[in-house]
């Protein structure tokens, strides 16, 4: 599982590539932050074909938002699920997900001109959810079978960008 | 919502708005067993923003069933600002359906 933020401009063609150099293999780390082994990464399968609730574990579960699959959500498990919700302006949404049982949730609340690309090559898990951020590019690649990402990112009234997994 | 003109593999594209947002349901029917390939694009653009979803995969299906293939979730202000395509490709035969 790779997660970068990168300017607007890479998110263009580049997402074509990107996808087919994360279903091929992980990519190499330059500009992507690797988060799992891939003993974790196995894991992933496990979780997400169970339809329980999946979110941060520990104080986190309880202070964040997460968003928590419904058993409706869940119920066409060889398939693919993408939700986007976007209440903000001039905000852009790309996703792709190719294989199956591919579980994809996108939140742009409040925010403008941000650009979210998840893509995902099956057996993935991704709810990223964006508060009030302005111009921000966010792409999560997800090999087959990588562990789950639940992440909130939010402008702070300070001025600061909170990122809590 | 459209429905392909091909018996054999039939393409049907449902979309439902619902309390929260619009959902987008790629479903198959055959007559007789089948398998193969699918896609389905979604492109969305409203005030909120642009949304574009393209989700791929395998199928089978058994005879006279009809089987959900994928989802997509819109929120709300996608109704009547999207266009969704799927396209259904088996051995025998391809089909695709629009929507609206």
């Amino acid at each position: 599982m790779h997660i970068a933020m990168i300017s607007r401009a890479l998110l263009g063609g580049a997402l074509v590539a990107a996808v087919l150099a994360a279903n091929a293999a992980a990519a190499g780390e330059s500009a992507y932050i690797s988060q799992v082994s891939a003993k974790a990464g196995a894991a992933a399968s496990t979780t997400i074909s169970q339809p329980a609730p999946i979110a941060p574990s520990g104080n986190y579960a309880q202070r964040q938002a997460a968003f928590v699959p419904t058993p409706e959500t869940t119920r066409a498990r060889s398939s693919n699920f993408a939700n986007t919700v976007q209440i903000g302006n001039a905000n852009n949404v790309f996703q792709a997900q190719s294989g199956g049982r591919n579980f994809s949730d996108v939140g742009v609340l409040g925010g403008t001109d941000n650009n979210v690309a998840v893509l995902q090559g099956g057996r993935d898990f991704s709810n990223l959810q964006l508060l009030n951020t302005q111009g921000l590019s966010i792409a999560v690649l997800q090999p087959p079978g990588s562990a789950p990402i639940n992440m909130l990112i939010a402008r702070l009234p300070n001025g600061g960008l909170l990122i809590k997994r | 919502m459209q429905v392909s003109a091909a018996p054999a593999i039939e393409c049907v594209i449902r979309a439902e708005p619902e309390t929260d947002g619009l959902r987008i349901a790629a479903l198959a029917r055959a007559a007789a067993p089948a398998s193969g390939q699918y896609r389905l694009q979604v492109a969305k653009q409203s005030a909120s923003g642009s949304s574009h979803t393209v989700q791929s995969g395998a199928f089978t299906l058994e005879a006279g069933q009809e089987q959900v293939l994928t989802t997509v979730v819109l929120d709300r202000s996608a109704i009547g600002h999207y266009r969704a395509e799927l396209s259904l490709q088996s051995d025998q035969e391809t089909s695709s359906c629009t929507s609206p």
